[in-house]
């Protein structure tokens, strides 16, 4: 269950970004804008590298005391940034992938969806139920 | 397989819709140029959208290559069952990619008649690639050009930024 | 040791160190400077050997760090050099004590010393010692390099020896056991003789003989050495020095393969000639270096082979760290340690491994840090994040630095590191303070964060004392991150900028820091939004008109081409478009802002005005208050041109919860507007009328759609003369130096039938053009004037007034011909062939199927009131615009309501006792409410009720028309003869009308009687009859002119005729008419000659028009409405008398009253 999902454009400003309601949700934008650096290096990285393996999944950004950052980019240039608690070890990294899949496919049917601008904060009401279930409910 | 055939009525229609619009507003000149932004314009939406779906499951692209080498096969399969039949480049960012047989062109001759009205039906395409580029990460100017029916050439100039 | 040295590089390795100290009191400034050189001197090439020494200075240096030494030697000082001030030989002593004790601090490691003395002179100074120099003063001491070249040649030797000495492989002696300081305890009481602790020592020493090969210059010696060491240590698993040695070899391989260094910007040392160019190509594989050689094969061929390759460096760094950090006393060993490994990793863009180093480094744990150490650190960690090119991680680590100079812990917060390093954290968060970058596209960075740190700012820069950065910061948040704010937020941050402002007001100026980093304004485009501008004409009586001149001097303002397509096509843009209109010099002027309200609550704008340029301007500001997210409203902004010229309105000024912007309309890219430029014409005067008669409540609507200023309404009876009095007031601040008056009637009534062109061409004389006008034919003058004496009070200095007086005079046409015609047919009534006319018919015999000719006319025929209108226009001007062409228009409307009075429903002559004379006889109907008393020349006066009707004769000499003059020939020839028929007609109604003098007056109470249509209480007065209206006379002159052209004859002929023989004339003419009319009406037949005078239908009916002239008034009496069929004949004169006979005879016709 992740406490933080974030959906950033190719332009690295978030087009979603939702976390678990707690005092101070700023410090999530700030884990998530720096986990950012992060991404972009490995971006960069795989073209230098020569590294066959052109995943999407980034796989884990960096951990922090409290939180592990994953990411993953799409072919469009457009990351998925998940925020998990580090004390929630039972997270294995299929789960992680599992929960980057659906989270692409409910980006690509909101891309899909002609009312919807490229660029634009994501409002879809589908897309917000998939991201809840993810979540960790809060209590 | 009844679904080429959808695509193009539809396309068929579409085409004739913004003209008819468009006709009724300005000149002959103005209205040309117009309808075929619109047309542009709609491909290029469709072709963003359509390449995140395509894309999904696909990994990464390595370089510019890879992406239009892309293009032609998965992407132009997907759409007009299909692939390019050649790709030309200058490996300084122009690529040609030349259809033998564009299936939108297929039901129109199959030599120089209705020459002058090719144009109008290949803007949606053009718009398609270049939305695509565009979702990858590519800046581009897709151009079509068409010497003998049903082959058409698209010409994409990438835009280094 | 507890404080890290962050600044370390792995080459540092190769350095000795030498502290530079100053003993006693040395003035700060001098010690640095005499530090400064001394540091210059940081790389020493020894004689007879081709080593370079490396040393580094420092001026402070803990002690504690100093007991490392022996793990990493280039951590001990082994070189102190003193800098002492003594002024007299007598603290000489002192001070050379103060010396040896400031050595015995170090004195463990110290090779060498040196005591550099200034300021003292005498023999002591002439000592010639080696460890003291002696200066005479601070800028006195040339060769302080040289003796540092000296100095530290002698720590060379020292070092050498040292090194020579622990090289020697003694392996049968007993080795040391180099310590760290916190093992000391550690080895109390072990073994000494056992192989593991054998070889620990050896390992340990030699990776120390590595150290100091390193320092030494011996690369190639160290590296071997530290090979060993590795490999000693590590099969005694010594993990501290293990990682120690790896490090070393690290830093040679380092040292080896970065000869530029790795201390990034600062600190870059001279590279040996041999290894130039290719340290920052060494990264990057299948790369050649300068000399064509491969750099991956470059590690093997030379003399360095035991050299590391770069990648293993880093595997390297990472294992001694990873050792390093199983022992939390060497924290500082290991932060170091990271944080070379990072810079080597930067040059090698192996940005992700440098950030993983740099994670690990975060969470060392140094045990307790002082707040400086931790914000040294943060600023550390964020500057190698910048050099690995984590924008955002270095900014955020920076931001962790600026909070933690004012952590609640620390007893002096510093506000103003804190404030500066948050400035240096924008460019992480794409934030810069300009607000042009956001007012374009979509916004960019993340908006939340941004937020924040706008706030944290403002938080900052109020701590820090300095309001009007506070100000500054608020306001670009509120400016840039509206959208972005909460309604609770935006009520919050305008609350607190409103509390800033009361102490510093906010301004558009550029605020610069100290560091001389610029802050450009904000001014506050939103609030409110402008949507569009829009320049409005002055009022109409203010508007300049240019008087046309010949179209060469017009032209010479413009182009020299009358018409030029190309100026068509020159549409600049649509701001820089000129406006048609003017605005004048000296008189407010108008913009019109249309403006929404994006807050959810009231904006109260205060002093909000016009930027403008071109032209001096005084903005008068306005002040409003908007309601909560509305809009638009029009705002208008008002000012007064000073200058002329040419003003071009830039933009607006307001102050919004007290800052002052001003916004500029070019950098509104939203805004609407259709031009900027307008001319100001210089000044003209203003002129203010107000008239005698009282305010119309009715508007005329004048013609082609122009305003009228004013307007008079007035009702008067037909034939009356009423004087207008016209004020006319110089309010302006010019002098008025023209006025012209000219006056044009107004009419929508149109009769078809009456249409007339003439006063269309302008070729009629003005005096008889107002007789021509759609659909009312007005006789005489209407409004007259005289001009000249009010002109002769001109020029008008300001607020002096001069009156003008018209006269308005009324002779309409109240017959009703048409109806009169039809009338005719049903009644034919007519006794004696004369016509009947009256238009009381009408309400006689309302008929069925009322056929009306032009029904406004029928309509005012049954309500007895005809409206004319008219306009009297002036021109005036003065002042600088009179120069330049330009004048003012006002317009007065006079709106009169005509009431019909007198009218002459039955003509006819009877001759009288000479031949030369007649008696005229008149059947005057009273049509109004009040009684009338007629009289004319020679008569005695009649007098008529209300709605009644009589006959009176009057004794008149016959008419002579010779005086009339002829039209000469050319005006026959261009003139249409109809008009000259009726000029002529007009001349010799002015001729009858001379002679008959018929005038009526009523007298009329002040209370004014229940009709409305009556005329107001100024008719206190006689109103005497002007005989001079055509119908009558034209229509006697139609009938005397035969005659007269015969009739002179015939009148000669037939002097001696019967007496009914004029009649008969009269009646010859009305038979011809009644032929015409009615063929076969039942008029009486007469005899005479019938003359075949085709006479058009106006000259033989009668109709009858007087004119009015204002006399005296005795008396009031109250006169009711009576009904006809009074006679009361006063007859005098035996004429009359027989008239009066005749008249009984046949008795005037006249309508009952309604």
């Amino acid at each position: 269950m992740a406490v933080c999902i974030a959906v950033i454009a190719k332009e690295n400003y978030p087009l979603y970004i939702r976390s678990v309601p707690t005092e101070n949700e700023l410090k999530f934008h700030y884990t998530v804008h720096t986990s950012l650096d992060v991404v972009e290096e490995k971006i960069s990285a795989v073209g230098k590298a020569l590294v066959d393996q052109r995943e999407l999944y980034l796989g884990l950004l960096y951990p922090t005391e409290d939180y592990k950052v994953y990411g993953y980019v799409t072919n469009s240039k457009v990351k998925f940034v998940i925020v998990v608690d580090s004390s929630n070890t039972s997270l294995r990294d299929n789960e992680i992938r599992s929960m980057f899949r659906k989270l692409h496919n409910s980006f690509t049917d909101v891309m899909c969806n002609p009312f919807y601008n490229p660029g634009d904060p994501i409002q879809s009401k589908a897309f917000d139920g998939m991201v809840s279930a993810m979540m960790v409910q809060a209590c | 397989m009844a679904d080429d055939a959808l695509f193009e009525f539809l396309h068929m229609e579409m085409v004739a819709h913004v003209y008819k619009q468009q006709a009724s507003r300005a000149e002959t000149e103005q209205e040309r140029t117009t309808s075929v932004s619109i047309l542009e314009g709609m491909g290029f939406r469709v072709g963003q959208g359509l390449i995140e779906r395509i894309t999904k499951d696909t990994p990464g692209f390595k370089d510019d290559l890879d992406i239009m080498k892309f293009i032609c096969k998965d992407f132009w399969i997907n759409l007009f069952r299909k692939q390019i039949d050649n790709l030309r480049t200058n490996h300084q960012g122009t690529y040609v990619l030349q259809d033998n047989r564009f299936s939108l062109l297929t039901q129109f001759s199959n030599g120089k008649q209705y020459m002058e009205e090719a144009p109008k039906y290949l803007a949606f395409s053009c718009g398609l690639v270049r939305g695509a580029l565009c979702n990858l990460g590519l800046d581009s100017v897709v151009t079509a050009e068409v010497s003998t029916m049903p082959s058409c050439k698209f010409q994409v100039v990438i835009q280094k930024a | 040791m507890s404080i890290p040295d962050y600044m370390q590089c792995a080459e540092d390795h190769q350095t000795v160190l030498v502290v530079v100290q100053p003993v006693g009191i040395v003035p700060e400034d001098q010690f640095f400077r005499i530090y400064k050189r001394i540091a210059s001197v940081n790389q020493v090439s020894i004689r007879d050997s081709q080593r370079l020494l490396y040393i580094r200075y420092r001026h402070h240096y803990p002690p504690e760090n100093n007991e490392w030494g022996d793990f990493q030697t280039h951590r001990k000082v082994v070189g102190l050099i003193a800098v002492t001030t003594c002024a007299s030989a007598k603290e000489w002593p002192q001070t050379s004590d103060r010396f040896h004790g400031q050595k015995e601090v170090f004195g463990s490691t110290l090779y060498d010393s040196r005591l550099l003395v200034f300021g003292l002179q005498g023999e002591i100074a002439e000592q010639a010692r080696t460890d003291v120099a002696f200066y005479p003063a601070y800028d006195q001491c040339e060769d302080v390099e040289k003796r540092v070249e000296d100095f530290v040649e002698s720590i060379f030797i020292v070092l050498e020896s040292k090194r020579l000495d622990r090289a020697t492989d003694k392996s049968g002696d007993k080795i040391p056991l180099l310590c760290v300081p916190f093992e000391k305890k550690d080895f109390v009481g072990l073994d000494t003789d056992s192989r593991h602790y054998k070889k620990r020592c050896q390992g340990r020493m030699r990776k120390h003989v590595g150290d100091l090969c390193l320092q030494a210059g011996m690369l190639q010696d160290a590296l071997v050495h530290y090979h060993m060491a590795v490999e000693l240590l590590r099969s005694v698993n010594d993990f501290l020095w293990l990682g120690a040695a790896l490090e070393g070899l690290c830093s040679a391989s380092v040292i080896y393969h970065y000869p530029g260094g790795t201390a990034g910007k600062s600190g870059g040392r001279k590279p040996s000639i041999a290894q130039a160019a290719d340290a920052g190509k060494r990264h990057r594989p299948g790369a050649l270096t300068a000399n064509g050689i491969s750099a991956d094969t470059s590690s093997e061929i030379g003399r360095a082979k035991n050299c590391l390759s770069p990648e293993d460096i880093i595997e390297k760094y990472k294992e001694a760290i990873s050792y390093y950090g199983k022992y939390k006393n060497a924290g500082v060993i290991e932060l170091e340690a990271c944080v070379k490994a990072v810079r080597v990793l930067a040059i090698q863009k192996r940005a992700m491994e440098a950030s993983e180093f740099l994670q690990n480094a975060v969470y060392i744990n140094l045990g307790q840090l002082s707040e400086e150490e931790k914000i040294q650190r943060y600023s550390i960690l964020s500057e190698l994040y910048d050099l690995i090119g984590f924008r955002r991680k270095s900014a955020f680590f920076k931001r962790v630095a600026a909070m933690q100079c004012v952590a609640p812990t620390i007893p002096e917060p510093g506000w103003r590191a804190c404030y500066k390093l948050l400035l240096e954290t924008l460019p992480g968060y794409t934030l810069s303070l300009d607000p042009k970058d956001f007012c374009k596209g979509t916004h960019r960075g993340w908006a939340a964060v941004q937020m924040r740190l706008l706030h944290e700012l403002v938080y900052a820069s109020r701590r820090m004392g300095n309001p009007g950065l506070s100000v500054r910061h608020l306001s670009f948040l509120l400016q840039t991150m509206l959208d972005f704010l909460s309604d609770q937020e935006k009520k919050e941050v305008t609350q607190s900028l409103e509390n800033y402002t009361s102490k510093c007001p906010g301004g558009m100026e550029v605020l610069t820091l100290p560091d001389g980093l610029k802050l450009p304004p904000v001014p506050f485009t939103k609030l409110p939004i402008v949507r569009s501008v829009k320049l409005l004409n002055l009022p109409v009586i203010l508007r300049p008109h240019k008087v046309k001149g010949l179209l060469g001097q017009n032209m010479a303002t413009k182009s020299p081409f009358i018409y030029s397509p190309i100026i068509i096509h020159n549409r600049g843009e649509e701001r820089g478009k000129k406006i048609e209109f003017q605005w004048v010099q000296g008189d407010v002027c108008e913009v019109q802002l249309m403006v929404y309200n994006p807050m959810p609550f009231e904006l109260r704008v205060e002093n909000m005005g016009l930027l403008t340029s071109g032209v001096e301007f005084e903005s008068l500001p306005a002040a409003l208050s908007l309601p909560a997210e509305s809009g638009l409203y029009p705002v208008t902004l008002v000012g007064v041109p000073r200058t002329a010229g040419n003003i071009t309105v830039n933009g607006y000024h307001t102050s919004v919860f007290g800052v002052n912007s001003d916004c500029l309309l070019e950098s509104l890219p939203g805004v609407k507007t259709g031009g900027c430029t307008v001319e100001v014409v210089p000044g003209l005067p203003r002129l203010q009328l107000s008239t005698s008669l009282p305010r119309s409540a009715n508007a005329i609507q004048p013609p082609s759609g122009e305003e009228l200023s004013s307007c008079v309404s007035v009702q008067l009876f037909n034939g009356e003369t009423q004087k207008l009095a016209i004020t006319l007031e110089n309010i302006g601040t010019e002098m008025l130096e023209t006025l012209e008056v000219t006056s044009r009637t107004v009419n929508t009534k149109v009769c078809a039938r009456q249409l007339d062109s003439r006063c269309r061409d302008g070729l009629v004389a003005p005096a008889l053009a107002l007789h021509h006008h759609f659909g009312e034919k007005l006789f005489g003058e209407f409004l007259s004037w005289d001009l000249d004496e009010a002109l002769s009070h001109f020029p008008l200095k300001p607020s002096q007034v001069v009156t003008l007086t018209v006269n308005i005079k009324v002779k309409l046409d109240f017959s009703g011909q048409e109806n009169l015609l039809q009338d005719l047919n049903d009644d034919g009534i007519s006794v004696t062939g004369l016509p009947i006319s009256s238009p009381l018919r009408q309400v006689l015999k309302p008929r069925s199927d009322s056929k009306q000719v032009g029904g406004e006319s029928g309509k005012a025929e049954y309500s007895h009131i005809k409206t004319l209108e008219a306009i009297l226009n002036f021109r005036y001007s003065g002042g600088a615009g009179h120069v330049e062409g330009y004048y003012r228009e006002l317009s007065l409307g006079v709106h009169l309501d005509v009431e019909p009075s007198v009218l002459f429903t039955r003509v006819s002559t009877l001759p009288a006792t000479s031949t030369r004379q007649c008696h005229l006889l008149l059947d005057v109907f009273n049509s109004t409410e009040h009684e009338l008393t007629i009289s004319a020349k020679s008569n005695q006066d009649l007098v008529l009720h209300a709605s009644e009707c009589q006959r009176m004769a009057i004794q008149v000499d016959k008419f002579d028309f010779d005086n009339i003059p002829e039209p000469d020939e050319e005006r026959v020839r261009f003139t249409n003869p109809k008009l000259l028929q009726e000029e002529r007609q007009h001349a010799q109604g002015c001729e009858i009308n001379s002679k008959l003098d018929i005038c009526w007056t009523i007298i009329s109470f002040p209370r004014i009687p229940p009709f409305a249509h009556l005329p107001s209480v100024r008719m206190q007065c006689i109103n005497r009859i002007d005989t001079a209206a055509t119908g009558m006379f034209v229509f006697l002159a139609a009938q005397v002119l035969p005659v007269r052209r015969r009739g002179r004859l015939a009148i000669d002929r037939r002097s001696t005729g019967p007496a009914l023989k004029p009649m008969r004339l009269i009646g010859t003419g009305h038979r011809s008419r009644s032929e015409v009319v009615r063929p076969g009406s039942d008029a009486r037949p007469r005899d005479g000659d019938v003359q075949a005078v085709s006479f058009s239908v106006v000259f033989v009916l009668l109709l009858f028009f007087f004119g009015v002239v204002v006399g005296e008034n005795p008396a009031v009496t109250r006169h009711l409405p009576q009904t006809s069929g009074s006679r009361p004949q006063r007859s005098s004169s035996a004429p009359a008398e027989r008239a009066s006979r005749w008249a009984a005879m046949f008795p005037p016709r006249c309508a009952p009253p309604r």
